[in-house]
């Protein structure tokens, strides 16, 4: 089948219980998506569907086959980081990047939409990618300083 | 998770067609967000899994002025958080779909799979290794309940946030099978260890929420161990009509606390034709924290859980009563 992610188009062979997840991890080789928990409830296999944050692990790759697909890698452009990338180093907010591609993209599925967010609108943004390292605080700051810098 | 085939069906009548085909060998998959953590875990084996998402209609999100919402069973939960109609009308709605979850699993999960999810003990969530300690349950073909000890059936609890909320509204489920079509008071979808009441050869196609009366309000509260991601811990959803001061009619539910969705009639009684006022509501939240049906799980004791939806069924009803005013 079809799968199309970051802007190219890639022909895999799955099976119908192969999730997303594994097909950009283990096929495409995009191992910048994680596994944490396989059952979608930490956050750190989040990718955008149609611009839209989902848990990859929770889609089967079959029924992403119409659909665009962003991951991380898809952020940079050739060797420029995305704002978002440069704020989360800038302000501290990676510590083991864990869950980092994950915040990261449900953040600019925030800014895309609602370029100025609160700093509550920023937390329900990101309510679904959990981290044991940061306590948030800094993740809410990056995106907030890269919603700022987009002004 | 065991391997299965992609049935793809083009029409409702397609897919009952081949519910019936393949008789309990079908799972019907709509956002996959309930399903396929039950695959993970080996709690379901199906041979096929029934696609809904090539029907036309069946996410279709519409109001009618005077008549109410129609909400196709596979729109996103998403969808319904974010809509300010349903906001400002159908508040217990809104509050209930932007409690789900996370926004990852609001942007994939439908209202019918929020419905039609499958019950949860601290037996059933587990791999299936570990379940593998203890004598299957009912619900895996054995014949106990862990959580009732020596049930003689499946006391798993529902925890779905948007049947509370729909029950208070009084909505109802429009379900198509091999005889026709019957629409259901979500109050009355059963779920006897099973999801929601629908037979093996029907599918969930629509919701429908009547319009709330000119001055009515309704809200939805939960408690839960954390602030997103979790199931609740308990929820109840309310709603009143008032007439001045005077309650018309009200409607009450509770969630997280036993396997079916549960109305709280006596304490709807209790509210009924006198003034909504800080008396009247406590007195309904004590009825409840006193006599509602509580199972225990792996949050809270059937106990503290009486205790919660007696503060949360005071809120809610506060909540709700100055919605209705400010209509």
């Amino acid at each position: 089948m079809e799968l199309f992610v970051n802007g190219d188009n890639y022909e895999v062979a799955v099976e119908p219980a192969t999730t997303l997840l594994s097909v950009l991890r283990d096929q495409l080789r995009l191992t910048g998506t994680k596994k944490g928990c396989g059952h979608g409830a930490c956050g750190s296999c989040t990718v955008l569907l149609d611009g839209k944050p989902v848990n990859s692990c929770l889609v089967l790759a079959w029924r992403a086959r119409d659909k665009t697909v962003l991951t991380i890698e898809g952020l940079t452009q050739g060797r420029d980081l995305h704002p978002l990338q440069k704020a989360f180093l800038e302000h501290g907010a990676v510590q083991c990047g864990y869950c980092t591609p994950g915040t990261i993209l449900s953040a600019k599925a925030l800014l895309d939409s609602n370029p100025q967010p609160t700093e509550r609108e920023v937390r329900l943004a990101i309510s679904g990618n959990l981290c044991r390292c940061t306590g948030y605080a800094k993740s809410v700051e990056a995106i907030l300083a890269a919603a700022a810098e987009g002004r | 998770m065991s391997s299965f085939e992609f049935l793809e069906p083009t029409s409702v009548a397609e897919g009952v067609g081949l519910l019936q085909e393949h008789g309990g060998q079908v799972s019907i998959i709509a956002g996959g967000t309930d399903l396929l953590p039950r695959l993970n875990q080996q709690i379901r084996h199906p041979a096929f899994l029934l696609d809904l998402s090539g029907v036309p209609g069946l996410d279709r999100f519409e109001h009618v002025p005077g008549k109410g919402l129609q909400i196709g069973a596979l729109t996103p939960v998403q969808v319904l958080e974010k809509s300010s109609l349903l906001e400002r009308t159908f508040s217990a709605l809104a509050e209930a779909a932007a409690s789900v979850a996370t926004p990852q699993v609001r942007n994939l999960g439908t209202i019918g799979g929020n419905i039609c999810q499958d019950v949860r003990c601290w037996y059933l969530n587990q791999p299936q290794d570990w379940r593998e300690s203890l004598a299957p349950c009912h619900k895996l073909g054995g014949e106990v309940c862990h959580l009732s000890k020596g049930g003689k059936r499946c006391t798993a609890i529902s925890y779905s946030d948007t049947i509370p909320a729909l029950v208070a509204l009084e909505a109802e489920a429009t379900i198509i099978g091999p005889k026709g079509k019957r629409t259901v008071p979500i109050a009355d979808l059963a779920s006897r260890g099973e999801t929601s009441g629908l037979s093996r050869e029907e599918i969930l196609t629509e919701v429908r929420v009547p319009d709330p009366a000119a001055q009515s309000g309704s809200a939805y509260l939960r408690h839960n161990l954390r602030k997103a991601i979790d199931f609740p811990a308990v929820a109840v959803a309310a709603m009143v009509e008032l007439d001045g001061t005077i309650c018309r009619k009200a409607r009450l539910a509770l969630g997280a606390v036993v396997p079916a969705p549960y109305r709280v009639r006596e304490a709807e009684e209790v509210l009924q034709g006198a003034e909504l006022n800080k008396k009247a509501i406590a007195q309904a939240a004590h009825i409840v924290g006193d006599k509602a049906r509580c199972l225990s799980d792996l949050y809270y004791t059937a106990e503290y859980k009486r205790h919660l939806v007696e503060v949360l069924v005071e809120r809610a009803l506060v909540t709700a009563g100055e919605r209705a005013h400010r209509c």
